[in-house]
């Protein structure tokens, strides 16, 4: 069993924290916008929301992978591990394993819950299957940002903090309605993926250009993250 | 010549360096760190020559900040020499620390291991990086607890005291069966009975055919478990063999008064950190 596995068991209210983050906040979603209608369309704000509440797992692993690297490093341990046969790129990827795992049960209770909550959404299967590969690409783009946030962050705080100043803002932005939150928008990845939910989700015909303008600047988010992501794991991400 | 029984390590060991009866070879090692300012230049090691023989005990033995951990991260691939070459196990470490990599075991000055770990898993996790089988694994714990008491060792690291990290730290660093073993200030910070065990331990793996490079404050079991030892002072070399020869050499009756002879300070003093 992965050593990241053992150190949540043996943190059982964390564990519960982690697994159940993304559903508190859906939870807060629906009891706010779930009986708000949004006139004409039969739909709720809650529904608006829904797509928002996929991208969470992401935000989670993000900071759960900048700390368990960070904290690593910081005791000392990767440098340990440096001197075996074995690089350190086992432990990250015991990491991410961990973490995508976590994040697959997560959106499996999330999926339970807004089909419990009745979210009125009108994409076909085809739709559905396209959403889930821009949660993922959006998914692995988030969590090497946290790879870097934990490289570059001397300590478990600053690559918590690198995780902070790139999630928070994307959260505002995404579920504050004021009027400047639209100019800003388009300037973080996130809006990308969750502009292509909303439109699947609304029923939209496929072929909509907006959605593969979406996941093309998504797609290339993501791989530019992980490049910077493995050029500076392979500059400082060994011990120091 | 080899003093290696170890056939499946013998394999592994190469000579790339000037002498082949030699486990580890350092000529002018230099490692100079900047400062703020950059002119600010710390001499940490400021050209270090020296060998260890295959089987030897060496103790490095030098006030604090005089350069001793600094010479095991360069010699254990955690630090790149400004300049100079190092070989272990006959290899250059500039060229072949992923081979020197299976020969060594370190046991750093602070104890690195894992919290949320029991000290037993902590074991496992660092014999599964050696790329050892389950098996191997377990075998070699068992033999080491024989060795070294570790009552606590299916217990969280979380709550042991810090003699027993120290120890936990230790045995990490020798389940790999190293044939070099790096021991950075093994015992600092135990209480006398742990430290007394400690040593009595290192005593015995003195007839195994390790080569052990350790640094220690405590001088007086350096002289007795020593083959060798060197002195180091503001990254330099200030007298190198063995304690008797030194004690002759300096007319001291202990390896102590030498030490305070060439380095004008009692090593107690350096111990704050
Ligand atoms: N990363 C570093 N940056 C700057 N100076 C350092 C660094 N590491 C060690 N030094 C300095 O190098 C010198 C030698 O340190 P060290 O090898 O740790 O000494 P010792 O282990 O003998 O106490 C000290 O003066 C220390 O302050
Ligand atoms: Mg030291």
């Amino acid at each position: 069993m992965s050593i990241q596995f053992k150190k949540l068991f043996r943190e059982p209210g964390y564990l519960f924290m982690v697994l159940l983050f993304p559903l508190m906040i859906g939870g807060m979603f629906y009891l706010f916008a779930g009986h708000t209608q949004i006139p004409m369309s039969g739909k709720t704000i809650y529904d608006t929301m829904v797509p928002g509440l996929f991208i969470m797992p992401a935000l989670a692993g993000l900071i759960f992978v900048a700390v368990s690297f960070s904290q690593v490093k910081s005791e000392g341990l990767l440098k340990r591990i440096y001197t075996t046969p074995t690089s350190s790129k086992e432990f990250i990827g015991s990491v991410i394993l961990t973490n995508s795992i976590i994040a697959i049960i997560q959106i499996a209770l999330l999926t339970g819950f807004v089909a419990l909550t009745g979210f009125q959404y009108d994409a076909n299967f085809i739709g559905i299957i396209l959403a889930s590969i821009i949660i993922t690409i959006f998914y692995i783009g988030t969590i090497a940002f946290g790879l870097i946030c934990g490289i570059l962050g001397s300590s478990v705080n600053t690559a918590t903090g690198y995780a902070n100043i790139y999630s928070i803002p994307q959260i505002n932005l995404m579920f504050f309605t004021f009027p400047e939150a639209e100019l800003f928008r388009r300037f973080v990845p996130v809006y990308y993926a969750m502009d292509a939910l909303t439109i699947i989700f609304d029923g939209t015909s496929l072929a909509n250009l907006t959605i593969w303008i979406d996941f093309t600047i998504n797609m290339i988010v993501t791989m530019l993250i992980i490049i910077i992501a493995v050029l500076l794991f392979k500059k400082y991400g060994k011990f120091n | 010549m080899l003093k290696n029984n170890n056939k499946f390590k013998a394999k592994y060991l190469s000579h790339q360096s000037s002498d082949p009866t030699c486990s580890i070879e350092v000529n002018d090692l230099k490692k100079y760190y900047y400062g703020k300012k950059y002119y600010e230049k710390i001499k940490a090691l400021d050209g270090i020559s020296f060998q260890v023989k295959y089987g030897e005990v060496f103790g490095l033995l030098g006030p604090n900040g005089a350069g001793k951990t600094t010479t095991v991260g360069v010699l254990s691939g955690l630090i790149t020499p400004t300049e100079g070459s190092v070989f272990v196990g006959g290899y250059d470490m500039k060229k072949n620390f992923d081979k020197v990599k299976a020969l060594i075991g370190v046991c750093p000055q602070e104890t690195r291991v894992f919290k949320f770990l029991t000290g037993r898993e902590n074991i496992e996790y660092f014999g599964k990086l050696h790329l050892m089988t389950k098996d191997q694994i377990n075998e070699k714990i068992e033999t080491l607890l024989k060795l070294v008491g570790l009552e606590a060792i299916d217990r969280k690291a979380k709550g042991y005291s810090g003699g027993m990290l120290r120890k936990l730290n230790l045995l990490i660093a020798l389940i790999n069966n190293p044939c070099i073993l790096f021991l950075d200030e093994p015992t600092v910070g135990m209480d006398p009975r742990a430290r007394r065990s400690i040593w009595n331990f290192l005593f015995s793996l003195k007839s195994s055919d390790k080569t052990i490079i350790l640094t220690t404050h405590y001088i007086e079991e350096a002289e007795s478990l020593c083959d060798r030892v060197a002195i180091i002072d503001y990254g330099q070399l200030v007298a190198i063999g063995t304690p008797k020869e030194l004690m002759k050499e300096h007319e001291s009756k202990n390896l102590e008064e030498v030490f305070l002879k060439l380095t004008g300070r009692r090593i107690i003093e350096g111990m704050e950190n």
